[in-house]
C-alpha cells in the first residue's frame, strides 16, 4: 500500500509532463505544417472593430519557403517572405522595405521542445481546449494563458487533419480578444499556382529600403544601451544596428522575447532635436512606449501589454561598454 | 444618422479619410455637438503629443474666428470649371481666384470647428476633472496651458491674421504632454503614423519567434494608411 502511494506520487508529475508532451506534439505538428505544407486561402483579420481580409499563399520549395500575404481591402499592401527575408510592398507610401527576421536561434518551438517546458510553464499555462470547426474543417483548440499581467494569451485552432493553424486569437491580460486571424477558406494543395506567390504591386517607381547589408550585430562587450528591468522570462536575443526607412542614421535595435511574445527597442540619436514621440501608444495587440534619454529617442514596440513596454522603456540606460556583463 | 466613431474621428484628424468620407465627417461634426467635443479632445491630445500646442490658447478664440467670418463679405464662388485645362486659355485667372476663395472658406470652417472643439475641452466637458477646465475669468489654474488674453481683432482683420495663433508651433512642455496623457489615456494611445516604420520593422524581424503564425504580417498589411484611397492602375 505504502509502496503504491509512493509510486503514485512518482507518477503524478510524470502524468503532467505527458499532457505537456501531447500539447507540444500538437504545436510541433502545427509548426511543421505551417512550414512544409502548400496551401492558399482567404484570411480574415479582426482588430478592434475593424475587419479586413487578405489572401495568403504558402509554398515549400527546394530552396525553402515562400509565403505571400496581400490585403484585399484598401491599398494592396503585401508581404512576401522567402525563408527569413521579408519584403513589404507598401503602395500607400510607394516604398518597399526588405528585412531579415531574426529572433535568436530556433524560434519559439525549439524553446518549447528543447528547453524545459517547465520553464515556459512558469510563464504560461498550456491546455487543450476542446474542439471546433473552422473553414469547414475540424480543429483542436489549444489555450495558452499568461501567468502574469506582462504578456498576452493565445487561443489556437489547429486542423485535425493537417495540423495547420486555422484560427488564432490574441487575448489581453483580462482575456478579451485583441486580435483574431482566421481562414475563411483554405486549400491544401500539392503546388500553389506560381502567380499567387509573385508580387502584384508594380514597384518600379518605389523607394526600396534594404537593411540586409547594413545590419551590424553588437557583441555583448560592446553594448552600451541596456534594459535594466524586464518582466520575468524576457531575455535579450539580439542587439544590432541598422538603418530604418526614412532615417539617415543607424538605429540601435534590441530584440527581446519570452519565448512566445517579442519586443523591439529602437534607440536613435536625436541630435539636439526634440523627441517626436512621448508616452504610450496602442494599436490592436501592439503597444508602444516612447521616451527620451541622453539626447536619444527610445521606442519600445511589442505585442505585449502596455505595462511591459513601459517598464522596459523607462528602464533603458546607457552605460560604458562592458559594464554590467556577467 | 451620422454618429461618428472614435476611429472615424481619429482618421479625420490624421488625414486618413478620402475626400468624400472627409466631407461627410465634417458635415456630421457640424451637426453633432457630442462628436465635436470628442473631436476637440482628440485634436488637443494629438497636438499635445506631437508637441504642436501653442504657448497660449485663448478660450475666446473660436468666438473671434466666428466674428471674423461674420464680418467677411459673403463670397459667391462660381462653380468650378469642368472644362479640360487645355481649353481654358482665358480662364485661369478666374478659376484660380475662385479656388482660392473656396479654399479659404473651407479653411475657415475647419478652423472654426477646430477651435470650437478645443474650447469645449475647457468649458463643456463635465466628465473632466475640474482642474482641466479653464473657466473664462479664472486665472490659469493648471500648469499645462498658459492663457494669454488677446485683444479682439481689429475690424476688418483677415482670417489669416486671426488664424495665426494656431500656427504657432511652440512645443508644449513635457509636463504638459504627460498631464494630457494622464488626463486622456484613451486618446493618447492611438498609434502615431510616424511610428509605423518601427511597427513594420518589428513585425518583419520578430516573425519567427511568434506563435501566431502570420499575424505579424497581417498587422503589416493592415496598419492604418493601408485602408484608404486605393489606387487603380
Amino acid at each position: 500500500m505504502k509502496r503504491g502511494l509512493l509510486l503514485l506520487c512518482l507518477y503524478l508529475p510524470f502524468g503532467a509532463v505527458l499532457a505537456g508532451d501531447d500539447l507540444i506534439k500538437s504545436l510541433s505538428r502545427m509548426q511543421d505544417a505551417l512550414q512544409n505544407l502548400n496551401y492558399y486561402g482567404t484570411l480574415v483579420f479582426m482588430q478592434g472593430g475593424d475587419v479586413q481580409s487578405m489572401s495568403l499563399a504558402h509554398q515549400a520549395t527546394d530552396e525553402g519557403e515562400v509565403e505571400r500575404i496581400v490585403n484585399l481591402n484598401g491599398y494592396a499592401r503585401e508581404v512576401i517572405r522567402k525563408n527569413d527575408r521579408v519584403i513589404c510592398y507598401l503602395p500607400d507610401s510607394k516604398s518597399v522595405t526588405v528585412s531579415t527576421r531574426r529572433s535568436g536561434k530556433g524560434g519559439w518551438l525549439s524553446k518549447l521542445v528543447a528547453n524545459d517546458f517547465a520553464a515556459m510553464q512558469a510563464l504560461y499555462t498550456f491546455q487543450m481546449d476542446g474542439e471546433d470547426r473552422v473553414a469547414g474543417r475540424f480543429t483542436r483548440r489549444v489555450l495558452i494563458q499568461p501567468n502574469d499581467a506582462f504578456r498576452y494569451g493565445y487561443r489556437l485552432w489547429l486542423d485535425k487533419d493537417s495540423g495547420l493553424l486555422l484560427k488564432s486569437d490574441l487575448l489581453s491580460e483580462s482575456a478579451e480578444i485583441l486580435e483574431q486571424a482566421m481562414f475563411a477558406e483554405i486549400s491544401i494543395v500539392d503546388e500553389v499556382p506560381p502567380e499567387m506567390l509573385q508580387p502584384s504591386t508594380p514597384s518600379e517607381d518605389f523607394v526600396w529600403y534594404e537593411e540586409n547589408n547594413e545590419i551590424e550585430e553588437i557583441p555583448p562587450e560592446a553594448q552600451t544601451w541596456r534594459v535594466m528591468e524586464m518582466p520575468v522570462g524576457f531575455k535579450l536575443v539580439s542587439q544590432m544596428r541598422h538603418l530604418l526607412p526614412d532615417s539617415s542614421q543607424l538605429a540601435e535595435h534590441l530584440l527581446i522575447t519570452d519565448g512566445l511574445a517579442s519586443v523591439s527597442i529602437y534607440i536613435e540619436a536625436l541630435n539636439g532635436e526634440p523627441a517626436p514621440f512621448d508616452g504610450p501608444f496602442k494599436r490592436g495587440a501592439v503597444n508602444v512606449y516612447s521616451t527620451a534619454l541622453d539626447d536619444h529617442q527610445i521606442v519600445v514596440v511589442g505585442e505585449v501589454p502596455a505595462a511591459t513596454v513601459e517598464m522596459m522603456a523607462r528602464s533603458v540606460r546607457r552605460q560604458p561598454p562592458g559594464a554590467g556583463n556577467d | 444618422m451620422t454618429n461618428l466613431s472614435d476611429e472615424q474621428l481619429s482618421s479625420l484628424i490624421d488625414g486618413e479619410l478620402d475626400d468624400t468620407r472627409q466631407r461627410h465627417a465634417i458635415d456630421a461634426l457640424a451637426h453633432d455637438a457630442e462628436a465635436r467635443d470628442r473631436w476637440g479632445r482628440f485634436h488637443m491630445a494629438s497636438d499635445a503629443l506631437h508637441g504642436n500646442l501653442p504657448e497660449a490658447i485663448d478660450p475666446r478664440f473660436a468666438t473671434r474666428v466666428m466674428a471674423a467670418i461674420e464680418d467677411e463679405p459673403t463670397i459667391l464662388a462660381p462653380p468650378p470649371s469642368r472644362r479640360p485645362s487645355v481649353s481654358t486659355d482665358h480662364a485661369p485667372a478666374r478659376s484660380s481666384f475662385s479656388k482660392r476663395f473656396a479654399g479659404l472658406a473651407v479653411a475657415a470652417s475647419v478652423a472654426a470647428i477646430a477651435v470650437m472643439g478645443v474650447e469645449s475641452l475647457y468649458h463643456e466637458d463635465p466628465a473632466a476633472p475640474r482642474s482641466q477646465q479653464v473657466a473664462e475669468n479664472e486665472a490659469a489654474p493648471s500648469e499645462y496651458i498658459r492663457l494669454a488674453k488677446q485683444p479682439s481683432p481689429p475690424p476688418g482683420a483677415t482670417l489669416a491674421s486671426v488664424n495665426a495663433p494656431l500656427a504657432t508651433s511652440a512645443a508644449a512642455s513635457l509636463a504638459a504632454r504627460a498631464e494630457m496623457l494622464r488626463a486622456h489615456p484613451e486618446i493618447a494611445r492611438r498609434i502615431d503614423p510616424r511610428l509605423h516604420k518601427y511597427l513594420i520593422n518589428h513585425s518583419q524581424q520578430a516573425g519567427r519567434s511568434n506563435i501566431q503564425g502570420v499575424m505579424p504580417y497581417a498587422r503589416i498589411v493592415t496598419y492604418p494608411g493601408a485602408q484608404q484611397r486605393p489606387v487603380q492602375r
